[in-house]
């Protein structure tokens, strides 16, 4: 272990670059000189990592482990977080809280960033071996698994932080202080009457809060509310169903089976990795020309050359077919219930994107047969080069299974809607892209700008009209009826592509570029903000951690 | 509600009606500071229905700041308490709760079965006089009934003080260093009252900076140190632990 820790800070130890995480590589290089490195003495190793390092490695691995379901890039993220913690002031008594929290933040940043979902997938699949012996079985898990990750990746950042970590063992006083938020908020104080309802409190039912409390914390309830479930009906109910849900949410946030955590191995790792060629995450502050964070590069990326836009409400948007785009106000409920299409039948990606690098824009414009946007003038903030990607083009097929339908009607408690003539066995084929981004990095080394563009998804069916298997779809249960109602209010012809938009997150607006109707979609801190918009047949977003305007204005200025 | 339904809402009963009860004592995450010192940072502790919990530490650990919060005395800046199943907030926890506090003074012109007497009154319990009695006889004040505490020493008063925590038949005690007035052989007395307490189901939260004392008579011990989390140990064979923990 024989980190930096007199006079001649600098050379510290690193993980992996974002880049080389995203490839499942890792770089060890063997630490320069001080000077090479612009040592100071904020990047001095602090004396007690090894002690920190050696207690709390495993917590922050299962942490991680939990939001990516793999071992690998858990350690991998443990090794970010420890590298992070290294040359921070954090008091060493709280760096268990810290370090938990981090680990939350950076494994939900690469989980959302979407570069490792197909390899964490991929990992998924390899452990159905060692989750059960019941095939059948292991699939739900696996599927309920990744449903509850997809879902995690969409959830207010505050929200699946506290998820992580109160299923991570931390308590909800714990969660709710590591997330800066009253314990209230993550359990309601049981039973503690508030002066307006004092008089009668006895007769309310119990909170939600209070409800889950009684499944994970039933010391903290009083025992007149546990008197009160015991009696109501109705909060029976609730409890039931709060019971399965966390059941489920257990299970799937549960930490990938693995071998044991080599901690000595670990450690070693960190202490002999190279210097930073990677900036470490950073305190995001609030002043839009130093945040130049990679969520926006994710959420245009995965926009973009993924077709994750397209993908994202459980498969339900790829039998549109793009001109125009439109917001899809989605909330964390509606995202937990929303339905898996695979509930009513086969979806089968028969081709995947395939994103890469390439070296410049002739290349790209080669790959993709586009045309690259030039960006005449970069925002404030925002230097040198681009880098490229490109992807290919991604195709996957629905097959409606009328079987498959009715049982997932039956096992809902609800009456199967009439099967139009004909929908058995009948498919829908979307493609979409390919598509390339360009990626500005901020002077920290984070991503600040991208401008991506790709042929926008289009549906096309091989039996039944669209708005056939769209109405039918829409008519039946499970899909939340606010999201139903927002479907069926766009353009009847299937034109239009919602894009999903998290409700409690972005503010969208409508602008226009080029004559052409656009959605800008900014987060309430205003620190990340995005245009999308669609022409020919072709989409593309200008997405940043920039405002509204710098947006815009890059948008209106591409060439 | 369908077959399903109500199949699961018979779950959710039957794990209701399969808690463990709700403990004597639930506290998380309380915090106090006076001024700038930090008194109380993050402390979160349970004590079980019988169960006999020391609470050790240094001078100035925050114990007694820990022990008020609990019982209401000292406002929380932050935590959640629960005593005997009720929010703190509820006057009523209190009502079962009896507490030695760790600086006690008696009007001098009251004597012992008037203090008592007027203890009970308070708490609402109908405790007869001869119970009264057995009381002060319990904590070595036999026969001393009637006389004047102005002429009490220090230590007869702290037994007094054990008196009017038992009388009113509370489930939970809490002592704030019950023995610090008391020679050797009343902090015997003490010993075996909470050991009579225990056996009667009375749980038992003992302050105290004697790690022996602890060890004696406590079922686990929470370790306070400069007002941080508290370390738990079982007791007695955490002797060793227990005093290596306070370091």
């Amino acid at each position: 272990m024989e980190l930096v820790r007199e006079g001649r800070a600098g050379p510290v130890a690193v993980a992996a670059a974002a880049a080389q995480l995203g490839r499942g590589e890792r770089t060890e290089r063997v630490a320069g000189p001080a000077s090479a490195h612009g040592a100071s003495g904020r990047d001095a190793v602090r004396a007690d990592l090894d002690e920190v390092f050696r207690r709390d490695y495993r917590a922050v691995v299962g942490v991680a482990a939990r939001v990516l379901g793999a071992r690998d890039q858990a350690e991998d993220v443990a090794q970010e977080v420890f590298l992070s913690f290294s040359r921070s002031s954090v008091p060493a008594g709280e760096a268990r809280g810290w370090l938990c929290v981090a680990a939350a933040h950076t494994a939900l940043n690469l989980l959302r960033s979407g570069r490792r979902r197909a390899a964490r997938e991929g990992t998924a699949a390899a452990v159905v071996d060692v989750v059960g012996p019941d095939v059948a079985e292991t699939v739900v898990t696996i599927e309920e698994r990744r449903r509850v990750r997809a879902a995690l990746a969409r959830l207010p950042r505050k929200q699946a932080v506290a998820l992580v970590l109160r299923h991570s063992g931390l308590s909800y006083a714990d969660v709710a202080r590591r997330s800066t938020c009253h314990p209230r908020a993550s359990a309601p104080r049981s039973g503690a009457p508030s002066p307006p309802c004092a008089r009668s409190w006895t007769m309310r039912h119990p909170t939600e809060g209070v409800l889950r409390r009684l499944l994970d914390e039933p010391a903290g309830v009083a025992d007149s509310d546990r008197g009160h479930v015991a009696d109501c009906s109705t909060c029976l109910a609730g409890l039931a169903a709060a019971r399965e849900d966390a059941v489920l949410v257990g299970a799937a946030l549960s930490p990938a089976p693995g071998p044991d955590l080599g901690t000595a191995a670990a450690w070693h790792r960190l202490s002999t990795a190279s210097a930073p060629v990677w900036a470490p995450a950073r305190r995001p502050r609030r002043s839009s020309a130093v945040l130049r964070g990679p969520a926006a590069a994710a959420l245009a990326v995965a926009v973009v050359l993924t077709g994750a836009g397209t993908a994202a409400a459980s498969g339900w948007l790829p039998i549109f077919r793009t001109e125009r785009i439109a917001p899809l106000r989605l909330s964390a409920q509606d995202l937990v219930a929303l339905p898996d299409l695979g509930a009513y039948g086969e979806l089968t990606v028969t081709r995947g994107p395939d994103v890469h690098d390439v070296p410049d824009a002739a290349a790209a414009a080669a790959a993709t047969h586009l045309d690259v946007p030039d960006v005449p003038d970069l925002p404030r903030g925002v230097v040198g080069q681009p880098t490229y990607s490109v992807g290919g083009q991604l195709s996957a097929t629905f097959t409606f299974s009328a079987e498959r339908t009715a049982r997932a009607v039956r096992e809902a408690g609800q009456p199967l809607p009439p099967l139009p003539t004909g929908l058995q066995g009948s498919a829908v084929r979307l493609v979409a892209g390919p598509g390339v981004a360009q990626t500005w990095s901020s002077s920290a080394g984070a991503p600040a700008l991208v401008v991506g563009r790709a042929v926008a998804p289009a549906a096309s069916s091989s039996g039944l009209a669209f708005e056939v298997v769209r109405d039918y779809l829409l008519a039946l249960p499970g899909l939340p009826a606010d999201v139903a109602a927002q479907l069926r209010a766009y353009a009847g012809d299937g034109s239009t592509l919602p894009l999903p938009v998290p409700s409690e997150r972005p503010t969208t607006s409508s602008a226009e570029v080029d004559g052409r109707p656009a959605t800008v979609l900014t987060t309430r801190d205003r620190a990340l903000s995005a245009v999308v918009w669609v022409d020919d047949g072709v989409v593309t977003v200008v997405a940043g951690s920039l405002d509204d305007d710098e947006v815009l204005a890059v948008a209106r200025g591409l060439r | 509600m369908t077959a399903a339904g109500t199949t699961r809402a018979a779950g959710a009963a039957e794990l209701v009606a399969g808690l463990a009860p709700a403990p004597a004592v639930w506290c998380s995450g309380l915090r106090k500071r006076y001024g700038r010192h930090q008194a109380v940072e993050d402390v979160s502790l349970e004590v079980g229905r019988g169960e006999v919990v020391g609470l050790l530490g240094p001078n100035g650990a925050g114990k007694t700041s820990v022990i008020k919060m609990l019982l209401g005395l000292v406002h929380a800046d932050a935590g959640e308490v629960m005593l005997l199943g009720r929010p703190a907030a509820d006057a009523a926890s209190r009502a079962r709760v009896g507490y030695l506090p760790e600086l006690f003074r008696y009007q001098p012109w009251l004597s012992p079965a008037e203090v008592l007497a007027l203890h009970v009154r308070l708490s609402g319990a109908d405790v007869p006089v001869r119970e009264q009695q057995a009381c002060l006889s319990l904590v070595g004040l036999e026969g001393r009934g009637d006389d004047r505490l102005g002429g009490f020493s220090k230590g007869m008063q702290q037994r007094l003080g054990l008196a009017v925590a038992l009388v009113a038949r509370p489930e939970l005690v809490v002592l704030d260093e019950p023995t610090s007035a008391l020679d050797p052989l009343g902090r015997v007395d003490v010993r075996d009252v909470v050991l009579a307490l225990k056996a009667r189901g009375v749980a038992v939260l003992l302050n105290s900076h004697l790690i022996g004392e602890v060890e004696r008579v406590c079922d686990r011990a929470v370790i306070l140190d400069r007002g941080r989390w508290p370390r738990r140990a079982p007791s007695p064979s955490c002797s060793v632990s227990a005093s290596s923990g306070c370091t």
